[in-house]
């Protein structure tokens, strides 16, 4: 039997008049899942919230079988085990790539030839020194993916991450996530993009309003 | 409290607010035509136009007293006119450094849209309404400040609250001036709560990425009109400098006594720094803990006039000490603190709010000690530099809390300038007020670059 990663039992999450949920959700280990939605359904918002980075109204979020937010308890974002990759950037522009993963990487997190060698998977074992100011948009965000595995993080969230990436750049970061899985390591990503079965989640309807979503289904 | 110290309090509130609107308009004014146009040697043009705060509010009064006395001008030097009128262009810098940080601070996409529009009304204006909430902001903090004004109220002849305050002290009518002050802080207290909750809104100040001046417009008419503005604090380091030229005494007289200066100045620049550095630190980490309540605590003092703090240092803190330690300036460096705490507290909320939010986020991810001092810190940087400066600098002309704090044989240029005037020295005081101005501009040249260079 394949152990649950992630289970989201009825979270809602409100950010003014703007309400998203109440979202279920399930994410075996070692799997890559996808929540599918328009521009301003919510996706962003699901993923901030299932990290800790923002207030959840209501709802359970158990990470491993441990309750990581509601039933009265909530646990810091740093200590959940969940590394996220946002949509927008959010390398630290004073420190250099290599730092940056140092940085992140805790006791089950990339040592440096784990990082050398996922850069060079990555295409930027070249750019490892420079800061985030010296990249492309394509690089920054392939170096934040680089940084989001290297924090050897149980579950990786992933906002749009594969917006602005040459289809090249695609298959990488695709490949690093099957990695990533192989590895036992699951994968949340938020697109816009129809993913067939791998989809968990449709989110949808108009902006602003209350809503209420729900998943596929098995 | 009487029906003439209320009046008294609603008169400072007045020319307080009155003095902050003018502070805001040049201040904002300078920084929006230093942004959007491109100046020749905008930075000696930032440096002129900063001369204002940079030297003590002594010397500031007094040289324009010397520049403006005989002439038309004059009125504008006394009573309430008198008071706006230096208020305001005392504190007009540190209103422009504020908008020139929020105006580099926009988006580069947002940034570089505003360069495609006409310079001269669209995006003049544009820029305006995306850095009027700062503006409004830092008007408003410097009201606030301004309502335990002492000094300049002084030298113009005005009595405001603060003044009272001291007056009854003085007098040893202690239990009259707390009322006062108490009333004081009531008033001013809830204001700076809400503007300082107003500096917490997120994203406020957001990604320094555009570099250069590139596609910035020129203008000739922007040009003159802020040289002109720029010459006029350097007409008034000229004043200084000639009131310095020795008539009365020798030219060998006068360069040991410059040299003098100059030594008081160095030694009091790292009490000056630790200060700032101290306060800036205290007002970070309570703002990244998000410790709302402590640092709504350290506001305090700031509302009260500085004689008030030494007074209370003197008589409750200074019978605590040993007496061996009397001949240290420790409660000089107390007193500095306390008052300036506010300005750290706001910086720091400042810096706090200033990171974008991606990054804000990633570094949640961290344990806090590593998000705190590897990224929230090192990233914080300008900000805090800046704030060091402007508490080193106001620590370095403070004068009110040195009358009742300086130890024994302790050089202190800023109380040694006010006696010097008080007993109309000029010429000694004009080679002090140069040793001052070099001073503050030293410091402003050294740690501006250096903010500068950390922050991309």
């Amino acid at each position: 039997m394949t152990a649950e990663r992630l289970a989201v039992k009825g979270l809602i999450v409100r950010r003014g008049n703007f309400i998203v949920g109440p979202v279920d959700l399930h994410l075996t280990a070692g799997t890559v899942g996808v929540v599918v939605g328009d521009n301003g359904s919510g996706k962003s918002t699901l993923l901030l919230a299932l990290a800790g980075l923002i207030t959840v109204e209501e709802g359970i979020v158990t990470l491993d079988g441990s309750i990581v937010e509601g039933a009265g308890s909530r646990v810091d974002p740093w200590r959940r085990g969940i590394a996220i990759l946002q949509q927008s950037s959010g390398l630290w522009p004073h420190l250099s790539l290599r730092q940056q993963c140092r940085l992140v990487a805790g006791s089950d997190g990339f040592d440096g030839a784990g990082i050398t060698a996922c850069a060079d998977r990555l295409a930027l074992v070249d750019l490892l020194d420079r800061k985030p100011t010296d990249l492309s948009g394509g690089e920054a965000q392939r170096g934040e993916l680089l940084r989001t595995l290297a924090s050897g993080a149980r579950l990786i969230l992933a906002d749009e991450p594969f917006s602005g990436q040459h289809p090249a750049g695609v298959e990488k970061m695709e490949d690093e996530f099957r990695r990533a899985t192989a590895a036992g390591r699951s994968v949340l990503i938020a697109s816009h993009r129809d993913d067939g079965d791998r989809v968990l989640l449709r989110l949808g309807g108009p902006r602003r309003q209350d809503r209420e979503f729900s998943s596929p289904g098995p | 409290m009487t029906a003439i110290e209320v009046a008294l309090l609603l008169d400072t509130l007045l020319l307080a607010c009155l003095s902050a609107a003018l502070a805001t308009i040049v201040g904002g004014s300078f920084a929006l035509l230093l942004t959007s146009y491109r100046v020749p040697a905008p930075r000696l043009l930032q440096l002129l136009l900063s001369l204002p705060f940079l030297l003590p509010a002594v010397v500031l009064t007094t040289e324009l007293q010397a520049l403006l006395g005989a002439t038309a001008l004059q009125p504008l030097l006394r009573g309430m006119t008198g008071v706006v009128f230096i208020e305001g262009m005392r504190w007009a810098p540190l209103v422009m450094w504020g908008a020139l940080a929020a105006i580099s601070a926009l988006p580069a996409e947002e940034e570089r849209a505003l360069r495609l529009l006409p310079p001269g009304s669209a995006a003049l204006r544009t820029r305006a309404a995306r850095v009027r909430g700062v503006l409004l902001r830092m008007g408003a903090l410097v009201a606030i400040f301004s309502m335990t004004m002492t000094e300049v109220a002084g030298y113009a002849s005005v009595e405001t609250i603060g003044t009272r305050i001291v007056a009854r002290m003085t007098l040893g009518e202690d239990l009259q001036a707390w009322w006062l002050a108490c009333g004081l802080v009531v008033v001013s207290l809830p204001l700076l709560l809400v503007v300082v909750s107003k500096l917490l809104q997120p994203g406020a100040l957001a990604v320094p990425t555009v570099d250069g001046r590139a596609g910035l417009a020129t203008d000739s008419r922007v040009n003159f009109l802020l040289w002109v503005f720029g010459s006029f604090p350097a007409l008034l380091l000229i004043a200084i400098a000639v009131t310095a030229v020795p008539e009365a005494s020798t030219s060998r007289e006068a360069l040991v006594e410059m040299g003098r200066s100059l030594g008081g100045v160095a030694i009091e620049f790292p009490r000056v720094l630790l200060v700032g550095a101290l306060v800036t630190l205290i007002g970070w980490r309570l703002a990244d803990g998000g410790h709302l309540w402590f640092a709504a605590l350290l506001l305090i003092p700031a509302l009260l006039p500085a004689s008030v703090v030494g007074i209370v240092l003197v008589e409750r803190v200074q019978p605590l000490l040993p007496a061996s330690l009397d001949r240290w300036p420790i409660l000089m460096t107390l007193a500095g603190i306390l008052r300036f705490a506010a300005v750290g507290v706001v910086v720091g909320f400042i810096a706090r709010v200033s990171l974008p939010a991606a990054e804000e986020n990633a570094a949640r991810l961290l344990k806090p000690a590593a998000g705190r001092w590897c990224v929230r810190g090192p990233r914080a940087f300008t900000l805090l530099a800046a704030g060091v400066l402007i508490v080193a600098l106001l620590a370095l002309g403070e004068v009110e809390s040195g009358l009742l704090l300086i130890p024994a044989g302790h050089p202190s240029p800023a109380l040694e300038l006010h006696q010097l005037l008080h007993f109309r020295q000029d010429e000694q005081a004009g080679r002090l007020s140069l040793a001052l101005a070099i001073g503050g501009g030293g410091l402003a040249l050294v740690l501006v670059p250096l903010a500068s260079r950390r922050k991309r």
